[in-house]
C-alpha cells in the first residue's frame, strides 16, 4: 500500500464489529479489577446510618446511559437496601425519563412508599444556575415535586430535609459531562461543605483524580469501575446478578477490543517508520 | 443607550449573585434566588429560539425543492408530531395512564408515558447508537492517526497504553500484574498533578474573565 | 401466521404503551432494531436510511428538548409560580424565595418582568441586530459569569491548592519494605508520590506561563511540565477509548436482546431460525439488500464513501 492512510477504514469498522459481536454471543464474562475508589463509594455509603438522606442527580443521557446507568440502578439498590431515603434530581433533560422508569421498577422490590422514603424533583434547567439554586433554596428551585405535581412542604420527606441542602448526608451524581460532576462541585461541594461521591463516564474518568479524596469521597469512573460496584452491591442484592453478569461480559468484550486498539498503533507505526524508511 | 444599560444589568447582576456568594443576609438570599429564576427562564426560552430556526431552515428547504426535501418533510413530522403529543400530555389534554401500583396499593398516573415511549423507541437508540459509532472511529485513528513521531507522543501513547492494559485483567495477565499498578501510580499521581494544574490554569482564566464581566470590562457577548 | 410463531408473538405484546425497557413491545422492538442499525449502516457509506435515520433523531431531539425546557423552564417558574403567589395572596401567606418571605404581589411582579425580558429574546428570531435580546442576555451573562467566578475559584482553584497543602512524610508507616506488593505502603513512596504530585503540579502551570520571558530555568521547568502533561493526556486517551467501547457493546447487548424470546417472528429461544427471524437480523438483511441493490442499479452515486 502506498501510503497506510490509503488503507480502506471500512476494514478496521468490519474488523471492531466482528470482534464484538463475536465475543458478546460466546457469553464469557471477566471481573473487574479492585479499584480503590469504587471501594471508597460502597464504603460511604455503607457507612451512611439508616434514614440518612441522600440527593441523587442524575446528569446524563442515552449517549452515555451504558457506563452510567447500571452505576445508577446499583446505586438505588444500594441505598434502597440499606433503607436510606432518596431526593431524586436530574440536571440532563434526557435524563428523567431514566429516573422514572428505575425508580418505578426498583422502589416496590423494597416497599418503599414515595414521599416517605423517596421523592422524585425531576429536571431542573439552567445548568451551573440550577445546582446554585438547588443549593440556595430547594423549595425556590422545585415548589412542587415532578411525579405527583404535590407542594413540596405536603410531602414529608421534603419537610423534614428542609429548605438548604444542609439536611442531605451525601450527595451522589451520575454525571456524564457538563453539567456534572465539576459543577456540583462548584456550586455546592465547597459552599456547602458536603460530602460528594459520583459515577462518571470514562472519558472524564481522569479529571476527578485531581479531587480525590479532598473534595470527592469516592467515585465509579466508566464500564470498569461500573462492574466493580455491580459485584459489591450483588454480593448483597440478588436482583443485581443478572446485571453484574453482563457487564462482566462487557468486560471481557472490553479487554480484546482494548487489544485490537493497541495492536493497531503498533502495526500503523510500523507501516509508517517503514514507509518513511523508504 | 443600547450598550450602556446592558452592561449595567451585566455589573448589577453580577455584583449581586457575588454579594449573595459572601453575606448571610435573607435579602442577599432572596435576591440571589430570584435573579436564578429569571436565569433559569431566559436560558430556557433562548433554547425556544433553536426550534424556531430550525423549523424556518427546514421549511425554506421543503419550498425551494432542495434535495433533502423528503428528509426534511420527515423531520418535521416528527418534531409537530412529538411536540404536540408533548405538549398536549402536559397541559392535561391527554389523560394520565395508570402504570403501576405502589407498596400501598395506591394507583400510580403519570402523564408522562406517551413521551416516554416514544423517547425509549425512536430517541434513546438513536442518540445512543450515533455515540457508539465513536468506538469504529476510535479504532480507525488508532490505525492512521496516533503516530509516535516525537518524545513527547511517544510518552502520550505508552500511557494511554499503560492505562488500556490497566483497566482490564486481560492486561495484567500479560504484563504479570505490572499494568494495574503503573496505572494506579500514573494516575494517582502524574495524572492528579496534571490535571490538577489543567483545573487550576483554567479556573485562573475563569476567574480573571468573571471579573472583567461582572466589573462591565468585557464587551464581547454583546456581539457589536 | 404459524402456530410457533403465534406462541412467540404471544410472549410480548405487539403495542404497549406502558411497556418500558428492558421489555419493549414488538413494535418498540421494530423501531429500535431500525434506527440502530440504520445508523450503523453510516459506516459503509451515506446512504439514504442513514439520513431518514439522522433526520428523524434531530426531530425527536429537538422536540424532546423542547418540550423539557418548556414544562421546566417556562411553565413552572413563569406560569406556575404566579398561581401559587396569586393564591398566597388571596390566603394571605408570604412567598418563600430563598428562605426569605416576601409579599406574594412583589413576587409576581418581579416574575412578570423576567416573562417580559423573555420575551424580548424571541425578538432575534425576526430582527437579527435588535437590540432587545440583549437585556435578558446581559442578565444571563451576568449571573453566569458570578456563578462561575465565585463557585470555580474555590472549587477548582483555592480547595486543591488547600488539598495539595498536606504532610510529605508518613511517621507511623515503615520506612521501606524489601516485599515489592507492599512498597506502596511505606514512607519513602509517601513522600515520593506527594514530591511527584507537587512538583508535577507547578511544573505543568508552569508551561502556561506566557506572559514571562523563557529563561533556561523557566524553559526546563516547562519542559517536566510537558512530560506530566503528556502522561496526563495520554491517560485521558486510554479512558476515551475504554468509554467509547463501552457504548458500541452496550448497542450490540441491545441488538442481542432483541433477537432473543419473544421478538421473533418464527420459533422460539436461540435457534437458528428464530434468530434469523428476530427484528434486528430481519432489519440487517433488508438494508443490506436495498443498499446492495443500490449499487448495482448504480444509484449510489451520490452517497459519500465513509473512506
Amino acid at each position: 500500500m502506498a501510503n497506510v492512510t490509503d488503507f480502506d477504514r471500512r476494514w478496521i469498522f468490519l474488523a471492531m464489529g466482528v470482534l464484538v459481536v463475536g465475543l458478546y454471543t460466546t457469553g464469557a464474562k471477566s471481573p473487574a479489577p479492585q479499584l480503590e475508589y469504587v471501594q471508597a463509594y460502597y464504603d460511604v455509603i455503607e457507612a451512611l446510618p439508616d434514614d440518612s438522606i441522600v440527593m441523587l442527580s442524575a446528569d446524563f443521557d442515552p449517549a452515555s446511559a451504558a457506563e452510567l446507568l447500571p452505576m445508577y440502578q446499583a446505586t438505588i439498590h444500594h441505598l434502597l437496601r440499606k433503607n436510606i431515603r432518596v431526593v431524586n434530581v436530574a440536571t440532563w433533560p434526557a435524563a428523567p425519563p431514566y429516573t422514572r422508569n428505575e425508580f418505578n421498577q426498583i422502589t416496590p422490590q423494597y416497599g418503599k412508599l414515595y414521599g416517605t422514603d423517596w421523592v422524585e424533583l425531576g429536571f431542573l434547567p439552567g445548568d451551573d444556575v440550577a445546582m446554585a439554586q438547588m443549593g440556595a433554596s430547594l423549595h425556590s428551585a422545585f415548589s412542587t415535586d415532578s411525579r405527583e405535581n404535590k407542594p413540596l412542604a405536603e410531602l414529608p420527606l421534603m419537610g423534614e430535609l428542609g429548605d438548604s441542602l444542609q439536611g442531605i448526608d451525601l450527595l451522589i451524581t451520575l454525571s456524564a459531562g457538563y453539567p456534572g460532576i465539576l459543577e456540583w462541585l462548584a456550586q455546592v461541594g465547597g459552599r456547602y461543605n458536603m460530602t460528594i461521591l459520583t459515577g462518571t463516564t470514562a472519558v472524564q474518568t481522569s479529571d476527578l483524580y485531581a479531587f480525590y479524596p479532598s473534595q470527592l469521597a469516592g467515585f465509579i469512573g466508566g464500564a470498569t469501575g461500573a462492574t466493580r460496584y455491580l459485584e459489591l452491591v450483588s454480593e448483597q442484592t440478588e436482583a443485581m446478578v443478572h446485571a453484574r453478569d453482563v457487564n462482566q461480559n462487557r468486560i471481557m468484550i472490553q479487554e480484546w477490543a482494548h487489544m485490537l486498539i493497541l495492536a493497531l498503533i503498533v502495526v500503523g507505526n510500523v507501516l509508517y517508520f517503514a514507509g518513511r524508511g523508504k | 443607550m443600547k450598550r450602556e444599560i446592558p452592561i449595567l444589568l451585566t455589573v448589577l447582576c453580577g455584583l449581586a449573585i457575588t454579594w449573595s456568594f459572601f453575606s448571610q443576609s435573607d435579602v442577599s438570599k432572596a435576591v440571589n434566588a430570584e435573579l436564578l429564576a429569571w436565569a433559569v427562564v431566559f436560558f430556557s426560552v433562548a433554547f425556544l429560539l433553536g426550534i424556531g430556526n430550525l423549523i424556518r431552515i427546514s421549511l425554506k428547504q421543503i419550498s425551494s425543492g432542495h434535495r433533502d426535501r423528503p428528509y426534511k418533510i420527515v423531520l418535521l413530522v416528527v418534531l409537530l408530531g412529538y411536540l404536540g403529543i408533548g405538549i398536549a400530555e402536559i397541559h392535561g389534554w391527554l389523560a394520565p395512564l395508570a402504570t403501576g401500583t405502589d407498596p400501598t396499593g395506591q394507583v400510580i398516573m403519570s402523564e408522562n408515558v406517551r413521551r416516554d415511549w416514544i423517547y425509549y423507541r425512536i430517541f434513546q437508540p438513536l442518540q445512543a447508537t450515533m455515540f457508539s459509532l465513536l468506538a469504529f472511529y476510535i479504532a480507525s485513528a488508532a490505525f492512521r492517526a496516533f503516530r509516535a513521531r516525537s518524545f513527547e507522543a511517544v510518552l502520550l501513547l505508552m500511557a494511554g497504553a499503560i492505562v488500556m492494559l490497566g483497566q482490564v485483567p486481560l492486561g495484567d495477565t500479560l504484563t504479570f500484574d505490572m499494568a494495574s499498578r503503573w496505572q494506579d501510580f500514573l494516575m494517582k499521581y502524574i495524572n492528579a498533578a496534571g490535571q490538577r494544574a489543567i483545573i487550576m490554569g483554567a479556573a485562573f482564566g475563569t476567574l480573571a474573565t468573571g471579573l472583567r464581566i461582572v466589573l462591565g470590562l468585557e464587551r464581547s457577548y454583546l456581539s457589536e | 401466521m404459524t402456530f410457533l410463531a403465534q406462541q412467540a408473538l404471544a410472549e410480548r405484546p405487539f403495542f404497549d404503551i406502558l411497556a418500558v425497557p428492558p421489555d419493549v413491545d414488538v413494535v418498540g422492538a421494530w423501531l429500535i432494531a431500525l434506527f440502530t442499525l440504520c445508523v450503523f449502516s453510516f459506516l459503509y457509506k451515506d446512504n439514504p436510511f442513514y439520513k431518514f435515520a439522522e433526520h428523524v433523531f434531530v426531530g425527536a431531539g429537538t422536540a424532546f428538548f423542547t418540550l423539557q425546557y418548556y414544562e421546566e423552564g417556562v411553565l413552572e417558574p413563569v406560569i406556575d409560580h404566579i398561581h401559587r403567589a396569586s393564591g398566597l395572596i388571596d390566603s394571605g401567606g408570604l412567598l418563600m424565595l430563598g428562605g426569605h418571605g416576601i409579599d406574594p404581589t412583589l413576587g409576581i411582579v418581579f416574575r412578570c418582568i423576567a416573562a417580559a425580558l423573555a420575551l424580548m429574546l424571541l425578538v432575534r428570531l425576526f430582527k437579527a441586530d435588535s437590540w432587545a435580546p440583549r437585556w435578558p442576555l446581559a442578565i444571563m451573562v451576568g449571573v453566569y459569569a458570578a456563578l462561575k467566578m465565585t463557585g470555580e475559584t474555590q472549587a477548582k482553584l483555592v480547595l486543591p491548592v488547600k488539598g495539595m497543602l498536606t504532610p510529605i512524610t508518613n511517621p507511623d508507616a515503615a520506612a521501606w519494605s524489601s516485599d515489592w506488593a507492599r512498597v506502596e505502603d511505606t514512607g519513602v513512596f509517601f513522600t515520593i508520590a506527594a514530591l511527584v504530585v507537587i512538583v508535577g503540579t507547578i511544573c505543568a502551570l508552569s508551561h502556561f506561563i506566557f506572559t514571562y520571558k523563557r529563561t533556561p530555568l523557566l524553559g526546563g521547568v516547562s519542559r517536566v511540565g510537558v512530560v506530566v502533561l503528556m502522561i496526563t493526556f495520554g491517560s485521558m486517551f486510554g479512558f476515551t477509548v475504554l468509554g467509547r467501547i463501552a457504548l458500541l457493546i452496550e448497542r450490540v447487548d441491545s441488538l442481542g436482546t432483541l433477537s432473543g424470546n419473544g421478538y421473533q417472528m418464527m420459533g422460539t429461544g436461540t435457534g437458528t431460525l428464530s434468530v434469523m427471524t428476530s427484528p434486528p437480523v430481519l432489519t440487517a438483511v433488508l438494508i443490506t439488500l436495498v443498499l446492495v441493490l443500490r449499487k448495482i442499479t448504480g444509484k449510489d452515486a451520490g452517497d459519500t464513501a465513509s473512506t
